[in-house]
């Protein structure tokens, strides 16, 4: 199965336009959907799961046509969704939650579905919470919840939209492996701003801007884009930072003096050494250069 | 997907998310203080025996007796159910699953009501077995039990669909304040008083029009009667027939609001 979109526009009432010419195509696997807040790339997740009707353009989701109410019917029946900001009911107790929303996306026969909730509490690793009510559970612990929801109906779409904002790093770490462990035979649509959760996850991949797609095709060559652009140097303490059309990655304070890592064209090329680009580097240079059209690489 | 499978499975944890809600217990206790003195007093009445009721005409007045203030529970309760899932942040997620947006509307009208009637009967039931304490008749429960399915629940679906749907346009606090108005001014206020008033009409969800048309009570002071049972039949389908348009139209809204986004 794979997702074509095709000239995909959303204009709010109001005149906000959130998404501009969209044209994508989405192949199975892990595919990371990258950019910073404001994007598009929320509007674009609600989109497809069916929340939000596009303005003009064609979505395909396998056989189906995201733009009828048929369509979005039937890619209800096949998706999973992680929100943004996931809402529980407080008062049930997360085996009840999962309960609840199995039975909303028609899994009617109550052995199955309470095998299947018991299964993705398992895998979730929140068997030992099952009956606690939802309203004690912290943050990374809803978000489980949350993925366990998303997977009830073993979907062949699965879209999580900044799965891992707010975690610490342990449970941020998890949660990748977990996604990870489910992109086989399924589309996982990974949509975040922070591009360690692609970079360790994704193999293919697209940058939002603006409502426009910067950059779509292989993670390799969204390193490369960067290739030859990245210097680190060092300076005496005190000493200005680099001058030039760059932008500073990182900072390091080593007492007497400064190590930075930059993304650019360095004014003066002396004394900083070429950086192999990291996949960081490379989605910093692309939003300075802001580029439009699509850069594509292969899809 | 079996819709009736879903809907009553829906509508079982509606009412479960209901019924733990310790706020429902509390205020259906406070009615029970306010209630139990005043039905004592109401079956004390010297009055009442020189009217010669039969069990039947008895049974209705009782349950009359306390139908004045639990609808109003009724209606204060299952206010909040619908924004609730938008104040929870349930909703976006409620918008990508299969299961129709008609059955979650059912599922949450019949869970909520379903629930929240639970403390209004026991309530009943209790005033109910003071009168057959007072009177000695134990006639008085199975007539009781069937008054208050033909005056009571009429009213309270009707009361509690718009309670389901209002929201939806209007703040919920302001809905519970209005219709706390609307209670009174609809239901107790007399139609003697000269102001205009729904009371004595046929959608009066009180059910004093019901009471006295199909079982002939003289209380009520709804106007003068008697009214041929007619009425009351008239008042069952118009309070029934009202509380399934709002919750069309309800559905209705909520799916133009889905297409506008």
């Amino acid at each position: 199965m794979q997702i074509d979109i095709d000239h995909l526009n959303k204009v709010y009432r109001g005149g906000v336009r959130a998404l501009t010419d969209i044209s994508l195509v989405i192949p199975n696997g892990m595919y990371g959907l990258l950019g910073p807040n404001g994007a598009g790339k929320t509007t674009l997740m609600r989109i497809l799961a069916g929340i939000l009707r596009p303005t003009s353009g064609t979505i395909q989701v396998g056989e189906y046509d995201g733009t009828t109410e048929r369509g979005r019917t039937a890619i209800k029946r096949i998706l999973g969704y992680l929100p943004q900001d996931l809402g529980v009911y407080p008062d049930l107790s997360a085996r009840e939650f999962l309960d609840y929303v199995g039975i909303l996306k028609g899994m009617d026969e109550h052995k199955a579905r309470q095998q299947r909730v018991e299964e993705l509490l398992e895998l979730v690793s929140l068997a030992d919470v099952a009956d606690r009510k939802l309203k004690t559970f912290s943050g990374g612990m809803k978000r489980r919840i949350g993925i366990a929801q998303a997977l009830l109906n073993d979907p062949q779409l699965l879209i999580v939209d900044e799965p891992t904002s707010g975690l610490d790093p342990e449970e941020r770490i998890r949660f990748r492996n977990l996604l990870s462990d489910l992109g086989g035979n399924r589309i996982v649509l990974l949509s975040t701003h922070i591009v360690e959760d692609i970079a360790q996850t994704c193999r293919r991949l697209a940058i939002m801007h603006k409502g426009h797609i910067i950059f779509q095709g292989t993670a390799e060559e969204l390193v490369n884009e960067a290739r030859g652009k990245v210097w680190t140097l060092t300076t005496e303490a005190g000493a200005p930072k680099p001058a030039g059309d760059v932008t500073v990655i990182s900072t390091m304070n080593m007492g007497t003096t400064v190590q930075y890592r930059v993304v650019g064209d360095l004014s003066n090329p002396n004394g900083a050494f070429p950086a192999p680009p990291s996949m960081e580097d490379s989605y910093v240079w692309l939003m300075r250069e802001k580029r439009s059209p699509v850069l594509s690489g292969s899809y | 997907m079996n819709s009736l499978k879903i809907t009553w499975g829906t509508l079982r944890y509606e009412f479960l998310m209901q019924i733990r809600r310790s706020s429902l217990w509390l205020t259906f206790l406070g009615f029970a203080l306010l209630l139990v003195r005043s039905a004592i007093g109401n079956l004390r009445n010297p009055e009442l025996n020189t009217l010669h009721l039969s069990p039947l005409q008895l049974a209705a007045t009782v349950t009359l007796l306390t139908n004045w203030l639990t609808p109003l529970g009724v209606g204060i309760f299952v206010a909040d159910r619908l924004p609730r899932d938008r104040r929870t942040r349930v909703e976006e997620l409620l918008n990508t699953l299969p299961g129709t947006l008609r059955m979650r509307i059912l599922s949450k009208y019949l869970g909520a009501t379903l629930a929240t009637l639970i403390p209004a009967f026991l309530l009943y039931l209790l005033i109910l077995g003071l009168a057959v304490w007072q009177t000695g008749n134990f006639l008085l429960v199975p007539l009781g039990l069937l008054c208050y399915v033909v005056i009571v629940l009429p009213g309270m679906f009707f009361v509690a669909a718009f309670s389901v749907a209002c929201p939806a346009v209007i703040w919920v606090p302001l809905y519970q304040f209005l219709f706390f108005g609307y209670w009174f001014w609809g239901n107790l206020l007399s139609p003697s008083s000269g102001l205009p008033t729904l009371n004595g009409t046929i959608l009066t969800p009180m059910g004093n029009m019901i009471g006295s048309s199909l079982f002939g009570i003289p209380f009520g002071k709804i106007g003068p009667g008697p009214y041929p049972p007619i009425n009351g039949v008239a008042s069952i389908a118009a309070l029934l027939g009202l509380a399934i348009l709002v919750l069309v139209a309800l559905y209705q809204f909520l799916k133009w609001e889905q297409a506008r986004q």
